[in-house]
């Protein structure tokens, strides 16, 4: 789980998670309840299981599950209209003049949680793009329409 | 086979279908993460209508709108699921309480996992199987959304699956079977009675294994989105005759299930299952059995 601390700590949150409870399958990590061990019959065929917490790419991507949890935490956070929200879902970066309000200092490569009416929508880090200060896409709630489609 | 044929037949169960019934679009409220009526709320003023269904706890009817439900922040937040308004029927007659040990035997793409887990507060346990990888992984990206955390998901045959000593409360079989003309404009094409056959056979499989798995007064509740007696009554008349168990009655809309059918009397108590007809209830066809081993 390393990883997956490495991403807390880098955003600067708070989350317990003892060793015991966590749990690996494949490139993806969960947080399982001892309720829920005793359902683990087959490590091979198990695919998903408890609290997903996200998966490990080049770098840890959290899931949308941990990324509601922690953004209840005072983190960097910057807050958008609903037009600038949904054009991030579809995977576009923010630029600084459609932030509404900033929560933390932005510096070139902090990562800054994406809030909408108080929700996180997903995450990204501050970048430059020409010479202007942008939030890079990382992570958004579109995802899941996106993975939909390849589904079909 | 032809349109026909099966109209035909349809009439001889009591039900004169045109064959070109359709199913009212509906959506199920994830109360994991809104109330019924907060989401009503938002998508009223979101320019929706929507009118609730009086059969399930939690649905709702989608009358008008001019966007895409799918594609709003409201879905994405997975406060609610597009779900048909029979296939919310499933997880309320499973009745599950929040201790339960629960398995979903065919269980994407997940639609009903989530409601089940929703309806058990996120609490005891979910074992959701299903053989499809590519379809797993709409389960997980529904799990994911709605942000279930109690289930355990195998991509696997659970006909084939050891569970250890585990046995379950209550069971889900919401088996692959024919489908209905509502849900799929090609259906009189492609299906014919030779196909409905070794679909029952198959779906007798799953009843076996479920039987295996099923603790002693558990219940198992089977459905299937077919019209045809074959993967409906006559299974259960073939359960009933290979294990102890006792059908519950089902209250709710549609008609108590066939018991005199395509020459055979089965055991009356078969008449305490449910049948959707999409002239009646303005859903897909589906079927519905309340079973407690004995």
């Amino acid at each position: 789980m390393k990883d997956l601390k490495e991403f807390i700590n880098g955003i600067g949150a708070k989350y317990e998670l003892a060793e015991e409870d966590a749990a690996k399958i494949n490139t993806k990590r969960f947080l399982v309840n001892n309720e829920l061990k005793k359902f683990v019959f087959n490590k091979e065929k198990l695919t998903y299981i408890g609290k997903y917490l996200g998966k490990m790419k080049k770098e840890f991507l959290p899931s949308s599950i941990l990324l509601e949890e922690i953004s209840a935490q005072k983190l960097n956070k910057v807050y958008v209209d609903k037009k600038t929200a949904w054009l991030f879902v579809c995977g576009r970066d923010i630029f600084k003049r459609n932030v509404l309000k900033i929560e933390g200092i932005s510096e070139e490569g902090s990562m800054f949680l994406v809030m909408f009416e108080d929700r996180c929508i997903g995450y990204g880090k501050v970048d430059m793009f020409e010479g202007r200060s942008i939030l890079k896409n990382v992570f958004d709630l579109g995802d899941f329409l996106r993975r939909e489609r390849e589904n079909d | 086979m032809s349109k026909d044929f099966f109209l035909k037949r349809y009439k001889e169960f009591g039900h004169a279908l045109k064959g070109t019934e359709k199913t009212r679009r509906a959506l199920r409220v994830n109360t994991l993460k809104i109330s019924a009526e907060e989401i009503k709320k938002k998508l009223e003023k979101l320019g929706a209508k929507v009118s609730k269904i009086d059969f399930v706890k939690n649905g709702f009817y989608i009358e008008k709108t001019d966007f895409s439900l799918g594609a709003s922040f409201e879905y994405l937040f997975g406060m609610f699921s597009m779900q048909e308004a029979a296939a919310q029927f499933a997880a309320e007659v499973l009745d599950v309480s929040s201790s339960d040990i629960v398995l979903d035997m065919c269980a994407a793409p997940g639609g009903k996992t989530c409601q089940i887990a929703a309806m058990m507060e996120n609490k005891g346990a979910i074992v959701a199987v299903d053989l499809k990888r590519d379809r797993v992984y709409a389960l997980e990206n529904n799990l994911e959304r709605c942000g279930v955390v109690n289930c355990a998901v195998y991509c696997d045959d659970t006909k084939k699956m050891s569970f250890g000593d585990v046995l379950f409360d209550r069971i889900l079989l919401d088996a692959p079977c024919s489908g209905n003309y509502v849900t799929d404009y090609d259906w009189f094409k492609k299906r014919d009675i030779e196909g409905i056959k070794f679909n029952a056979q198959k779906q007798r499989e799953l009843l076996m294994a479920a039987m295996r798995l099923l603790k002693k007064d558990g219940i198992l509740v089977y459905t299937t989105c077919s019209l045809e007696p074959e993967e409906n009554e006559l299974n259960m008349q073939w359960l009933s005759e290979n294990y102890k168990v006792r059908f519950e009655k089902i209250n709710g809309p549609g008609s108590a299930a066939l018991i005199s059918v395509l020459g055979q009397e089965l055991d009356k108590q078969i008449a305490n299952c449910r049948r959707f007809w999409p002239n009646e209830t303005h859903t897909q066809g589906f079927f519905a059995a309340k079973i407690v081993k004995q």
